[in-house]
């Protein structure tokens, strides 16, 4: 029980928070008198030192071991990676965001989010799993408010917060009711009594109140209602690290929850064969969000609301992921998540770069876009096929391995009409990813607008991330090795 | 041997790959460069098929080449090459029509200011189309599929100022869609019941143990010809090939008459191992109601590419229909003579265009005999073949068609068969009399002469390719592939279908009399089609080829986005006020949206929460 | 064993019951009582001492008021902390002192930056 050990395991958060405050205090106190430009690039330059940082401190350290609440599975440094690597392109992408003054402010809070992620998949116990998830919403709703001249923000903000507050509130009550049958938080303790009980009816409110908590967060219908309001009225590439980062840790901690926590409540999700657990819990929410996400999608005007419909189907062909044995289910949702993570971040940057340029968001905002920025219109192209599943970019693999993880599950061939259900809302999902790339490539620009202006970070951050859409679609393997060699020595006790 | 084999299949493959990436990245200023790149990748592609081939012949022995590309769990998948009989000559057909096509295009394209881009394109789609034809493994194949789907949604849009062009391309792309929604949902369950996904592994499997399908067999076999229906276009997904058309000619003549549209049915081809009788059974009949429809509706077009088209559906229907008839070797030959007299007719109707200026309707057309005498004669042949004339190519391949449905007793679809053999030498010979002969019926006529060299040539070519290809073994070759153990036929028997079977032969030739005569009847010298005002309902049902357009219009109308409407309108009701006026972003509209918030919106939220989870409660506990 | 578990929340309904009651007793006594007396034009004004009453009867508050009232609540909470962790500050000293020691010390030292970051953003300079 040495405490050295416990700040070996949370360094790399420790660093982070340190480089926060130093990005705040750095912007009240020294930069107080130079252009909002200057401190744009000082304190954003900051943090994405502070992320590269991070990055090789855990890439050169990763400090494996448990101790406490802490416990650091061998996959939680890819994803801690993957986690800063996509706070390090949403802080590129806001280099020359001018929504807010409050510069410093932005940027720690964008850096404590990350902090809450980072500490989501590195615990194992429900009390500091429900400290880090408020740790990220907090900052979350913060940001989102961070645009004082836009009410919209202000108003999603609000939203956001009081549907989080709700969410969180029933999560808490799920906990607390787990701990009151079981006694316990450690996750894997909870398994080991859940094993020897016979499962009454409050297990199972036990279990849903949990896993409402994080539907919520997820944005699964039908608990999605705040995504659209939030991802079109916040700033751009808040909404694009509400949708790529917070995704992929919420995912995450929900897989671990489900697989580690209550592994002997499954249920089955076999068509007629339905039996109670979590199982046909998060296939229905998989089928509502699916059919919901894309149905609405098809008819919205604006690329940010439509982008959040979609976000909601993908959260859907997500969790099917979970049908699927123990390592199976985490390494094919972590693969799938990840490259949507990837990808929507990518979409969102280049909306932002529109949006930096004079524009809203509406189809019109984009039209002509090819003529205007090529580049970034063909990263977009890039992103949005990638989005509708079409090989042999990486979505594509992503919903394959989904799918077969669906049906290589306990549930078997069963499980297949989850299949039918997410074949056929993704062929209707590319109608109107097609809508929105008519508009880029084929609508005439309108005669009053000249070509983007991209600042440098901004296009190489989406770039970058195109480039990784097309490799982990030719060699899947990269990331999935990673996942799956992380996996292989925790497997049993995740 | 078998490693520079190998090697060879691999450069195959990744040449026209090479070369599309060396023009997108660094010629798109050099056309001409560009060209000259795109055409020398398939060519050589080609001349080393041709290599492949000649040793194939030699050392039968199949060429396997695979690397491991990724595995999760028990799922293992490699990216490998798979050259025997089949692949072969499917390899064949589409290096060897599409570098003809290739070097038509650069006549034919010139001058277009985006002429990189669409040899960029053209050798992509070659390189997804050899990607198809060598894959040795079901989702490696997909990934092909996918990718041809995406070029020929390229060159489909090629032009995509034009707003139908534009749409033509979605329609394709999403039309292709559907059905390769059911190809993946059938690959899927293919690899939960077998195992395996890789083409010989199955076929092992399932020769040691045929009923390993048992139960799934029929949802494998038609999920998988799903796919095909979508690529060949098949009905009822048949309506975006016509509309394809508005894509470069050359792109109409290589993947929308010669090779991508036949992917479908090289792939049913491919694993026709897999088949049930029952599912055969609907392949077959889907394939004769397509190719009677298509020719139904190629009788009252207008367009010259679009009869050619209809037409080129119509083919496919046969193709289909042979495979369903358990005749794979039969529709393979009958693909690949196909691939050499449709491409010609569409390059002869490049040409014609070319020299008309962008005209496509055949009543402004005319008298074309003396200005373009190489199109002529090549168009003539063409035709001929296509009707199925002896002894050109395509009687060889039809008759294999006509008999196989003989052979097998399936009366119904042998006469439909031979129905559409008449109402093609109708529609061919209507094409043919209105275009070539008769008077000018345009001014542009007048001003029309031959195209040039370089696009004349490839005609030629072809035409010989048409004439020849019937009797000089392909389907004996092809053969191997099916029934290793049969005996081999002679190769060069120009009377082989007669002695055969004399039913199936006769009777075609019959048809093409009829129907030839019927045609000079109606369109000797006419200068206006007199169907429509003789039959006028008719007429009108087969112009707007029988509504299918409209039908889907309104079915999708109906579902998908009144769906989306009422699913739009619940999200939009439980926050309304909210979104609606919180996003026009006035402060006086704020101040109302955040008292509908405070009094009602708020509680609304959370009862939708709450009854949410009551929902899911219930739904664990009380199901 | 069961009977009595329902036994014990019998005093929780006792206690919601009373809140209840009196809750309800004392909003209906003064609707009951308040109706008895005379009313008129002057009684129903804010204050009944012979002045009129000037402007409206809620005045507002300066922002200030609720930034300063935030600030006091936080740093407030601090010492809800503090009482547990000096409880058990002498136990735990034994055998894990730089744990009982550290961990306070990074509480203070959050708190204080963010003490600084108030201060540095004016937050308690009521004038500005």
């Amino acid at each position: 029980m040495n405490p050295l050990n416990l700040m070996r395991l949370v360094a790399p958060e420790c660093i982070l928070v340190i480089f926060a405050l130093t990005a705040l205090f750095m912007d009240v106190a020294t930069l107080r008198e130079q252009s909002a430009k200057v401190r744009q690039w000082v304190v954003g330059s900051l943090s994405g030192v502070a992320c590269l940082t991070v990055m090789i401190w855990i890439a050169c350290i990763r400090p494996e071991g448990s101790y406490s609440m802490v416990e650091l599975p061998a996959v939680s440094f890819l994803l801690k990676e993957v986690l800063l690597g996509l706070t390090l392109v949403t802080a590129l992408i806001s280099f020359d965001a001018k929504f807010t003054r409050h510069i410093g402010e932005y940027y720690a809070l964008l850096l404590l989010a990350a902090v809450g992620l980072m500490l989501l998949i590195s615990s194992n116990n429900l009390l500091m799993i429900f400290v880090a998830v408020e740790l990220v919403s907090l900052s979350l709703y913060a940001m989102t408010a961070l645009d004082k001249t836009s009410p919209a923000s202000a108003e999603a903000a609000l939203k956001y917060f009081l549907f989080g507050s709700v969410a969180a509130a029933f999560m808490l009550f799920g906990i607390s009711l787990l701990y009151g049958v079981t006694g316990q938080l450690q996750l894997d303790a909870i398994a080991g009594k859940l094993q020897t009980q016979h499962l009454e009816p409050i297990h199972y409110v036990a279990l849903v109140m949990t896993l409402t908590g994080f539907a919520f967060k997820i944005a699964a219908a039908p608990f999605h209602l705040w995504a659209p309001d939030v991802y079109q009225a916040a700033p751009t590439p808040i909404a694009s690290f509400i949708a790529s980062a917070s995704k992929v840790g919420s995912f995450f901690v929900l897989a671990r929850i489900v697989l580690a926590g209550f592994g002997s409540a499954r249920g089955g999700a076999g068509w007629g064969h339905l039996a109670a657990g979590w199982v046909p819990v998060l296939a229905i929410l998989a089928t509502v969000s699916m059919v919901i996400g894309n149905l609405v999608a098809i008819v919205q005007t604006r690329v940010k609301r439509l982008l959040a419909y979609s976000a909601i189907a993908h959260g859907g062909y997500a969790l099917m992921a979970l049908l699927a044995d123990e390592q199976r289910a985490v390494s094919s949702l972590l693969f799938y998540v990840i490259t949507y993570a990837i990808t929507v971040l990518g979409a969102f940057g280049v909306v932002a770069m529109v949006e930096h340029s004079g524009g809203r968001d509406r189809f019109s905002d984009f039209a002509g876009l090819s003529r205007r920025a090529p580049l970034l219109s063909f990263c977009m192209l890039v992103f949005l096929l990638s989005l509708a599943g079409i090989p042999p970019l990486s979505g594509f693999f992503g919903k394959f391995y989904v799918f077969t993880a669906a049906i290589s599950g306990p549930d078997h061939l069963q499980a297949f009409w989850l299949l039918i259900v997410g074949g056929a809302t993704s062929v209707v999902s590319i109608y109107y990813y097609l809508q929105v790339l008519k508009q880029i490539y084929v609508a005439p620009a309108p005669a009053n607008v000249g070509s983007l202006n991209i600042s440098m970070p901004a296009q190489i951050g989406i770039v970058a991330l195109a480039i990784a859409v097309i490799v982990l679609g030719f060699a899947p393997g990269l990331l999935l090795g990673r996942l799956n060699d992380g996996l292989t020595l925790v497997a049993s006790n995740l | 041997m078998n490693e520079l084999l190998g090697f060879l299949a691999w450069k195959v493959l990744f040449l026209p790959l090479l070369a599309a990436a060396v023009i997108a990245f660094f010629l798109q200023a050099r056309p001409r460069l560009a060209a000259v790149v795109s055409v020398m990748a398939v060519v050589v592609s080609f001349i080393l098929t041709v290599v492949l081939y000649a040793q194939y012949r030699n050392y039968p022995t199949v060429v396997q080449v695979a690397i491991p590309w990724l595995s999760i769990g028990n799922l293992n998948i490699e990216f490998g090459l798979h050259a025997d009989h089949l692949s072969l000559l499917m390899a064949l057909v589409v290096t060897g029509v599409g570098s003809l096509i290739h070097i038509y295009s650069i006549a034919y394209m010139q001058g277009d200011r985006s002429y990189a881009r669409f040899f960029a394109s053209l050798s992509l789609f070659t390189f997804s189309m050899l990607g198809i034809v060598l894959s040795n493994n079901f989702f490696q194949m997909f990934i092909f599929w996918e990718l041809v789907g995406v070029s020929s949604y390229l060159l489909i849009g090629f032009w995509y100022e034009k707003p139908s062009a534009a749409d033509a391309a979605k329609k394709a792309f999403l039309t292709n869609r559907i059905g390769d929604f059911g190809f993946l949902l059938g690959i899927i369950i293919l690899w939960a019941t077998t195992g395996s996904v890789k083409f010989s592994e199955l076929h092992s499997i399932l020769a040691k143990n045929p009923g390993v399908l048992d139960g799934v067999a029929t949802a494998v076999s038609l999920l998988i010809f799903c796919g095909a229906v979508g690529k060949s276009a098949q009905f009822p997904l048949h309506v975006w090939l016509p509309d394809a058309m508005e894509g470069p000619t050359p792109v109409s003549a290589l993947i929308h008459a010669a090779t991508m549209v036949a992917a479908g049915v090289y792939m049913l081809c491919r694993v026709s191992f897999l088949f049930d009788p029952f599912s055969l059974q609907i392949i077959a009949t889907t394939g004769g109601f397509t190719a009677l429809l298509a020719a139904l509706i190629a009788v009252q077009q207008n367009d010259i590419k679009r009869i050619l088209a209809y037409s080129t559906l119509s083919q496919l229907g046969y193709m289909v229909m042979a495979v369903g008839l358990n005749g794979p070797s039969a529709a393979m030959f009958h693909l690949t003579t196909h691939a050499f007299f449709k491409a010609m007719l569409f390059l002869g109707a490049g040409s014609v265009i070319h020299a008309l200026h962008h005209e496509q309707d055949i009543w402004k057309m005319g008298g074309l005999k003396s200005k373009m005498p190489i199109t002529y004669w090549t168009f003539l042949l063409g035709t001929l073949a296509l009707c199925g004339m002896w002894p050109l190519s395509g009687f060889f391949s039809k008759d294999a068609i006509l008999s196989q449905a003989f052979d097998q007793g399936n009366y119904f679809l042998f006469v439909i068969g031979v129905l559409v053999a008449f109402l093609t030498t109708f529609y061919m010979f209507r094409l043919f009399l209105v275009v070539f002969l008769g008077g000018a019926k345009a001014h542009a006529v007048d001003h029309a002469h031959e195209s040039p060299r370089v696009m004349s040539w490839p005609l030629v070519v072809l035409a010989v390719a048409s004439v020849c290809g019937g009797f000089i073994g392909i389907e004996q070759f092809v053969q191997h592939q099916f029934s290793p153990s049969a005996e081999v036929e002679p190769i060069f028997d120009i009377m082989g279908p007669f002695a055969h079977s004399p039913a199936a032969a006769f009777a075609g030739l019959l048809v093409i009399f009829f129907g030839f005569s019927l045609a000079i009847a109606i369109y000797w010298n006419a200068t206006s089609d007199p169907i429509p005002e003789k039959l006028p309902r008719l007429s009108r049902w087969l112009r707007n080829k029988f509504y299918f357009d409209e039908l889907y219009a309104r079915l999708i109308a109906l579902t998908q986005d009144s769906l989306a409407k009422v699913a739009d309108g619940c999200d939009r009701f439980l926050v309304q006020g909210l979104m609606v006026r919180g996003t026009h972003g006035s402060v006086e509209f704020f101040g109302r949206a955040l008292r509908l918030l405070q009094t009602g919106n708020l509680q609304t939220y959370a009862l939708l929460f709450a009854a949410g989870v009551a929902f899911v409660i219930c739904f664990v506990l009380f199901r | 064993m069961e009977q009595s578990q329902i036994d014990q929340y019998i005093p929780v309904a006792l206690l919601g019951l009373v809140a209840v009651l009196f809750a309800g007793g004392v909003l209906a006594a003064s609707v009951i009582f308040g109706k008895l007396g005379k009313r008129g034009g002057i009684k129903e004004t804010a204050y009944e001492c012979g002045m009129l009453p000037i402007g409206e009867g809620n005045t507002r508050m300066s922002v200030k008021f609720y930034l300063v009232a935030m600030l006091f609540i936080l740093f407030d909470i601090e010492v809800v902390f503090l009482y547990p962790w000096a409880v058990i500050y002498k136990d735990m000293l034994k055998h894990d002192a730089n744990l009982i020691f550290g961990s306070m010390l990074s509480f203070l030292g959050i708190l204080f930056v963010g003490y600084i970051y108030a201060l540095k953003k004016d937050a308690f300079n009521w004038k500005q």
